[in-house]
């Protein structure tokens, strides 16, 4: 495990006093509760009692084995070393069986190390200390991903734990080429953020863009991808994600291998990858887990769902109030006697619908799960048939905000999600006022604002504007896996060839 | 520079929120707030026209309610006004939604109209933005437009869609009628070679009592919507009646057959029925002199639906004389229908087209066309052929008396 490496030299160091030194390091803290002291003593060849003490952090760390080096009859050569400092090296040499032990005299590292549940071992009459790897994370296990589940493929997903996150990736990629850098963000969070890419395959161009992002973020703390996510997002004013999160190392690892840099924060089971593209946001690891004529015909039905989530209500309401002649002539006399007694206009029936579809979204979200069942039940009331029985809206208009409730979930990444929501509302007012003239030109100034996008220098359309022929065996369809001979174009300067012609082994992507 | 984008971004909002002006709320109307129209007549009167319009009651015909709703599926308005606009506007005095036509299903004429020319109120039908040409026309044969929209009618509760389906109906599978649109006469009223005809309607049976919902409560309705033959138009005006055997020997020859059922005559005195599945007609103009000679051949492909005579069609010579049958009996049909358009002065088939198209020297030398049509030799030349027999060879007659 690396160390968190000493951000600001400060020059306070050491004394030769045991005293002098806990004191210190415990005022420093504010005599915090969760840091103990353990002293001890060790009994040396002349006779002679040595006193030390260990420094820990109460529930980040477990001293017992530690301890149990420490405490037992230290062997002759060792006894006879009265020179605190010679025994403290001899301690870090040939006792202490820990991983990693340090030796450190400085402050700020002790507090450092201390803090992320290091044990210090202090000895009477040396101005050093040990830092001993005793970590001991109480955290959640490896577990399968709750938002970005699969019905085939692997089960384990990113927990709050980044060494364990990085592992699952580097057991994935076994390469060396697998290249991690850590840098520590956040002054009083001092939170490990780590910067993952493949050597020799990611576009460098990329990989300058996000070191330079990521050295100017200057903040307090970050306690989730996002705040990290919202500082290196190219956009800071659109509804649509130019970030990709996702907490499974499955799909981490594919994108490493198409050139993508992965940034893993410690605290949280969402790791980034960028650059992302619109499309990546409609496909699911699972597309390659299962057989490609079924995937691609899935995508295809994600991005039919994101077109219904997006434009259903606003076209719904766009020809009952302006374009009555485009309905079929008998679904219009249904319609309109379903609006007989309905007092409101179809816009705010609509609207009505919507935020109290939204409100009970938010509501399951974040309401304790024993009480959710019984919600579930009074809000598809609400929603449904009593709304249609009082006269507050129609039944058609019920099925399009059911429709378009549904549609929404079906987006693997559930940002996009959010982004369809957002725009319905907007478009559900265009098409109130002017129709489907006004829903029309809201999709095109959509279409002009995507098109405008970019994320870390790669155009967001990609590959369908600009068009790129070869990525489009992986974009909307999903060709075979032997047929992606070549990793995606927005892999620039990196090596492309993915398969040789005639490959034993085919890589598994995503 | 990121002044100037800003000014760019200014203009490109400022570009939208004109855009915006081009469309607004002004021509927003909820669904309760419209009448739909489904049917409307429109019959000449002294001073105008007297117009009623079909308005749908939206909750007597919806499937939540189902069709035992105790108040009428539609309802009528009639109107009198100097034009049919007008009379229409007038109609909000007695309607409580705005009359919206999109959804027009069909448009009776009334028989003193027509007669006297359905160029003017078809102007408004084509001019009003609102209407689209997807909707039928027909005339009302001895009964008034607002007689014809008032009676109730059987399976279908709204009559203007029934009216609509049937006419749809009976021309694909009968050809004793003619669907017309809005688009297509106006075709027909504008070309010089052709003469219009829309079908006719009538009510028959009791008509009070079919204005009633008693019309449907026995299962026999006391008055039923029957379309029968065609009005045949010289210009705009209406001069006379064609009969069903005159309107499918107008379909034959104008090729609109879809399907249609010919009955013949079969050994001495025996039927047979051939279900006609295809027919084609191309038309030759020669000339004779300062005359035009048409040439009519039709090729009629059918299918022996039922026999009532003795025919064997395990032998060869049968087909031979049923053809030779069939070939007499669409003679006759034919020359009966050019026979009757010949004498009302209307050339309903088009012919003039074809001489126009075919002999154009000789067609600028003609002046009155619907005069010398009256004169004009017609050629008709049908052939048939039958593609199937059905699951029996013999006929059932005759294996009964074996």
């Amino acid at each position: 495990m690396a160390g968190p490496n000493p951000s600001s030299p400060n020059e306070e160091i050491l004394e030769a006093s045991l005293e002098a030194n806990a004191n210190r390091i415990m005022t420093a803290l504010g005599k915090s509760s969760d840091v103990k002291q353990r002293a001890f003593k060790i009994r040396l060849a002349d006779g002679s009692a040595r006193s030390g003490s260990v420094l820990y952090t109460e529930g980040m760390s477990d001293i017992q084995t530690t301890m149990g080096k420490l405490l037992a009859d230290p062997q002759l050569p060792l006894a006879q070393l009265t020179d605190p400092h010679a025994y403290l090296a001899a301690l870090k040499e040939s006792i202490l069986t820990d991983a990693n032990v340090v030796e450190v005299n400085r402050l700020a590292q002790i507090y450092s190390y201390l803090l992320t549940g290091h044990g210090i071992v202090l000895l009477d009459g040396a101005n050093a200390a040990l830092a001993v790897d005793s970590v001991k994370l109480q955290a959640r296990q490896v577990e399968e991903p709750n938002v970005q589940s699969v019905v085939r493929g692997p089960r384990e997903g990113f927990t709050e734990v980044l060494d364990w996150n990085t592992a699952m990736i580097r057991r994935r990629l076994k390469s060396p080429n697998l290249w991690m850098e850590t840098r520590i963000i956040g002054k009083e969070s001092q939170t490990r953020v780590v910067i993952a890419y493949m050597n020799g395959i990611v576009t460098s161009s990329v990989l300058d863009e996000v070191r330079r992002r990521m050295d100017r973020i200057e903040i307090d703390a970050i306690l989730e991808s996002n705040y990290i996510e919202q500082f290196i997002q190219d956009k800071q004013l659109t509804t649509f994600p130019t970030v990709f999160n996702t907490e499974r190392p499955d799909v981490v690892s594919a994108h490493l291998l198409e050139g993508k840099v992965a940034i893993l924060v410690d605290g949280t089971p969402f790791a980034l990858v960028v650059p992302a593209l619109f499309i990546q946001f409609f496909q699911s690891s699972e597309d390659y887990y299962q057989r490609t004529d079924f995937a691609s015909l899935i995508r295809i039905l994600r991005v039919i769902a994101f077109v219904l989530a997006t434009l259903t209500p606003s076209l719904y309401i766009a020809v009952t109030t302006f374009h009555q002649e485009l309905i079929p002539t008998t679904l219009l006399y249904n319609l309109a006697s379903q609006r007989e007694g309905v007092p409101f206009p179809a816009f705010m029936e609509g609207l009505l619908m919507e935020v109290t579809f939204e409100i009970l979204r938010e509501a399951s979200v974040r309401m304790p799960k024993t009480i959710g069942q019984s919600i579930s039940v009074v809000g598809t009331l609400v929603i449904g048939q009593a709304a249609v029985e009082a006269g507050l809206v129609t039944a058609g208009m019920v099925i399009v905000v059911s429709i378009t409730a549904i549609s929404n979930f079906v987006m693997p990444a559930f940002n996009m999600g959010i982004s369809a929501r957002i725009l319905r509302f907007m478009l559900m007012g265009l098409g109130a006022s002017f129709g489907l003239f006004g829903v029309f030109l809201g999709i095109i100034l959509l279409v002009v604002h995507l098109c405008n996008l970019q994320s870390f220098g790669v155009p967001y359309m990609a590959p369908f504007a600009p068009l790129r022929l070869n990525d489009q065996k992986d974009a909307l369809f999903r060709m075979p896996i032997p047929w992606m001979r070549l990793r995606p174009s927005t892999t620039k300067g990196g090596n492309r060839v993915r398969l040789r012609q005639r490959s034993g082994s085919r890589q598994q992507r995503r | 520079m990121r002044t100037l984008s800003l000014c760019r971004a200014g203009a490109a909002v400022c570009a939208f929120a004109l855009v915006l002006l081009l469309s607004g709320c002004w021509s927003r109307h909820e669904l309760n707030e419209l009448a739909i129209v489904v049917g409307l007549g429109i019959d000449k009167t002294d001073e105008g026209y007297k117009v009623t319009a079909q308005i749908v009651n939206p909750s007597q015909v919806s499937t939540r309610n189902g069709i035992n709703a105790t108040l009428a599926p539609v309802v009528t308005f009639t109107e009198d006004g100097r034009t049919v606009p007008e009379a229409l506007r007038r109609m909000t005095n007695q309607s409580s939604k705005r009359l919206y036509f999109a959804h027009l299903r069909i448009v009776v004429f009334g028989e003193r109209l027509a007669r006297d020319g359905i160029a003017k109120p078809l102007d408004y039908l084509s001019r009003d933005a609102e209407m689209r040409n997807d909707f039928y026309l027909v005339v009302a044969r001895e009964s008034t437009p607002a007689e014809v929209l008032g009676i109730y009618s059987a399976m279908d509760p709204i009559p203007a869609n029934n009216l609509y389906t049937k006419l749809y109906n009976s021309d694909t599978l009968w050809a004793a009628t003619g669907q017309i649109t809005l688009d297509r006469l106006t075709i027909d009223l504008s070309a010089s070679g052709k003469s219009p005809a829309l079908t006719g309607i009538e009510i028959a049976g009791n008509k009070v009592r079919g204005r009633t919902r008693f019309n449907n409560q026995g299962i026999a309705p006391s008055a039923v919507m029957e379309y029968r033959g065609m009005a045949v138009f010289v210009g705009d005006k209406m001069v006379g009646w064609l009969d069903a055997d005159g309107t499918k020997a107008l379909n034959y020859l104008q090729n609109s057959i879809h399907q249609t059922l010919g009955v013949q005559k079969c050994g001495e005195n025996g039927k047979l029925s051939l279900a006609v599945m295809h027919s084609e007609t191309r038309v030759r103009v020669a000339r004779a002199g300062d005359m035009p000679v048409i040439h009519v051949h039709v090729r009629v492909e059918s299918d022996l639906s039922d026999l009532e005579c003795g025919m064997d069609f395990g032998k060869a010579e049968a087909l031979e004389s049923l053809r030779k049958e069939a070939r007499k009996t669409l003679t006759q049909l034919f020359e009966h229908g050019i026979e009757e358009a010949q004498g009302m002065g209307a050339d309903i088939f088009g012919f003039g087209l074809e001489v126009h198209r075919q002999q154009p020297a000789l067609w600028h030398r003609i002046r009155d066309w619907n005069e010398v049509f009256r004169h004009v030799r017609v050629q008709v030349y049908p052939d048939l052929y039958v593609r199937k027999i059905g699951t029996i060879d013999k006929s059932v007659e005759r294996m009964v008396k074996e």
